[in-house]
């Protein structure tokens, strides 16, 4: 009874603020249009044949969906390959990088070191090293290793950005975990690397996970390393192969953005499964891209 | 448990022993490359730093330089404003609030080399959608070449990278706007103050942390750039949008000057070393306790 007397009340009120949710429902709807708008032209460009492509003025909607430019790309360009190289890539960076960045996120969360907090703060800082800069000593040294256009070197590379922002996130995600459970583990007769296989680690797994998938998505992202580390055909990378597809002679734009699309479509889902632990990888400085 | 730090050594050591072999020993290899003349595969001599002077000495050199800090402040100064302005959209309830957060999200999903040609695409002299839509809406007469032009290449770098990055911004922006606790703005109300004075008494001083520590990060990774300024102009048309990442990659592999290369190298180094501290200075906990 009261709350409908109030509600009677401020209805001028109630009145003025509906129109300020309108106003701003469509700003932001406006906002969202402009962010989607290039997107949604990548997908529409895709959907045309070459010769719709090059209409003056361009069409917005594809006069006739052409959906064999998802086919062709497969067979134009080595596509398959260039998946399969970022799937390995992506996969034995996730597997070295997270092996090692676990137990250092362990003994970095579980005991206190010397020169401890010097530690982890050169490592944050290993994540501002540019990528150009490094390209040098690694092209000189893998090409005098005979590794050159080897899996070998890529991952050794990509460690070299994966592995700081794993310990960064896999820590805070340790320190989360209360010392109480250590210590009940280890009167029960824990011994200490039980203690981390079978008793923390199982509690970290929603962060490993999630930092999984963000070291996946890194590597899978990544351009300068592969452009400059795979000088063969056989060993680019998707980000790699659709540069290079631009610099053909026949520029099918069609068929690029078909390729931008199936490249991207894994990207999103992923981000999506991860969406909720985006805000806490960002607290941590760990995320960027 | 926790004294037994022999222990503890035994697991960060695998992360630092690897540390230092995948970027230790390659950052002394560059920095002891950029003392050396080096012909590839004839010969090498030690020449101080005379490397450096040749690169300081180099026009093209301080062109990318100031293309670089072009690039970058623009880039920052957008996705802060950009980034604010949707974050304050977003920190309302409404339905649909997580589909839209995941629509404008989109664009910092995408690898940036699928960004850069998206923006080649969009941006395109002849078929391109954006010159369309600037005729239809009668701010262009006729179409303009964005990235052929050396006057509209290093704006249209831009667009391309606030519309990539500020997402990232607008995220670390609601997540700051979400811990604002809600007593201040309704004890703000009370007094009067409207939304523009709430924005800048109440809103800005709670964020003043966060936006400092994004802002830093966003400025050191936009400095370093190579992916989308290499997909979208390559550093051209001649160096218009030649930054300090293009030109070194181009300096090693396209001019094998790995004397030129490794210095400017190592000067981008410094740089981002520089700001590097500034971040970690913003985010040590002694400043953070002094602050309180």
């Amino acid at each position: 009874m009261r709350n409908k007397l109030l509600m009677v009340y401020d209805a001028p009120k109630r009145r003025k603020q509906n129109y300020k949710r309108i106003i701003l429902g469509v700003i932001l709807l406006f906002v969202i249009i402009a962010t989607v708008f290039p997107i949604a032209w990548v997908v529409s460009t895709s959907l045309k044949d070459r010769a719709e492509t090059f209409n003056i003025p361009p069409t917005l909607i594809p006069e006739k969906i052409h959906w064999q430019n998802y086919l062709i790309i497969w067979e134009t360009q080595p596509f398959a390959r260039y998946f399969l190289n970022s799937i390995i890539l992506a996969v034995g960076t996730c597997f070295f990088g997270l092996i090692i960045a676990n137990l250092a996120a362990y003994g970095f969360s579980r005991f206190y070191l010397r020169l401890h907090s010097q530690m982890l703060t050169t490592i944050l800082i290993t994540q501002m090293v540019p990528s150009v800069l490094l390209i040098i000593p690694y092209f000189l040294m893998m090409s005098k290793l005979g590794l050159l256009n080897s899996y070998l070197a890529l991952i050794i590379a990509y460690i070299s950005f994966a592995l700081p922002f794993c310990t960064w996130l896999l820590k805070g995600y340790y320190d989360s975990i209360p010392k109480e459970i250590d210590e009940a583990a280890l009167i029960d007769g824990c011994s200490q690397f039980q203690l981390l296989t079978k008793v923390i680690f199982p509690l970290t797994l929603p962060g490993n996970i999630a930092t999984l998938i963000f070291a996946f998505l890194q590597s899978w992202n990544e351009f300068l390393f592969a452009l400059s580390l795979a000088k063969d055909q056989t060993m680019f990378t998707i980000p790699v192969g659709i540069s290079l597809f631009i610099g053909e002679y026949r520029v099918a734009w069609n068929e690029i953005m078909a390729t931008a699309v199936v490249a991207s479509l894994p990207t999103v889902l992923l981000y999506i499964l991860v969406d909720k632990y985006l805000v806490h990888g960002l607290a941590e400085g760990a995320v960027k891209m | 448990m926790y004294k037994n730090r022999q222990t503890g050594y035994l697991y960060v050591a695998p992360c630092l022993l690897v540390l230092l072999l995948v970027l230790g020993f390659p950052l002394c290899y560059v920095i002891g490359l950029s003392f050396y003349k080096i012909n590839p595969m004839v010969s090498q001599k030690f020449v101080g730093i005379s490397n450096y002077l040749y690169v300081l000495k180099d026009p093209v050199f301080w062109k990318s330089l100031g293309n670089t800090f072009n690039f970058t402040f623009w880039s920052v100064l957008f996705h802060l404003i950009c980034g604010m302005l949707v974050a304050l959209l977003l920190n309302r309830t409404f339905r649909g609030r997580t589909l839209a957060r995941i629509l404008l999200l989109l664009p910092w999903m995408l690898a940036y080399v699928v960004g850069g040609i998206t923006w080649r695409w969009c941006l395109n002299g002849m078929y391109g959608i954006f010159n369309e839509i600037l005729v239809r809406m009668g701010f262009l007469s006729q179409y303009i070449a964005w990235l052929g032009n050396p006057a509209t290449a290093m704006p249209a770098v831009v667009i391309a990278n606030i519309w990539k990055q500020y997402p990232y911004v607008m995220l670390m922006l609601l997540a700051g706007l979400q811990g604002v606790s809600r007593e201040q703005y309704e004890s703000a109300a009370i007094d009067g103050a409207g939304p523009w004075r709430t924005f800048w008494s109440i809103t800005i001083p709670n964020m003043r942390m966060i936006i400092m520590i994004t802002t830093t990060l966003d400025f050191i990774w936009t400095f370093k750039q190579f992916d989308l300024i290499y997909v979208m102009t390559g550093g051209g048309p001649g160096d218009a949008t030649e930054v300090l990442s293009t030109l070194i990659y181009k300096s090693f592999f396209n001019a094998f000057d790995f004397g030129y290369a490794s210095s400017s190298a190592v000067l981008l180094l410094v740089i981002v070393l520089i700001l590097s501290s500034i971040y970690i200075w913003l985010v040590s906990p002694r400043r953070k306790a002094n602050e309180e």
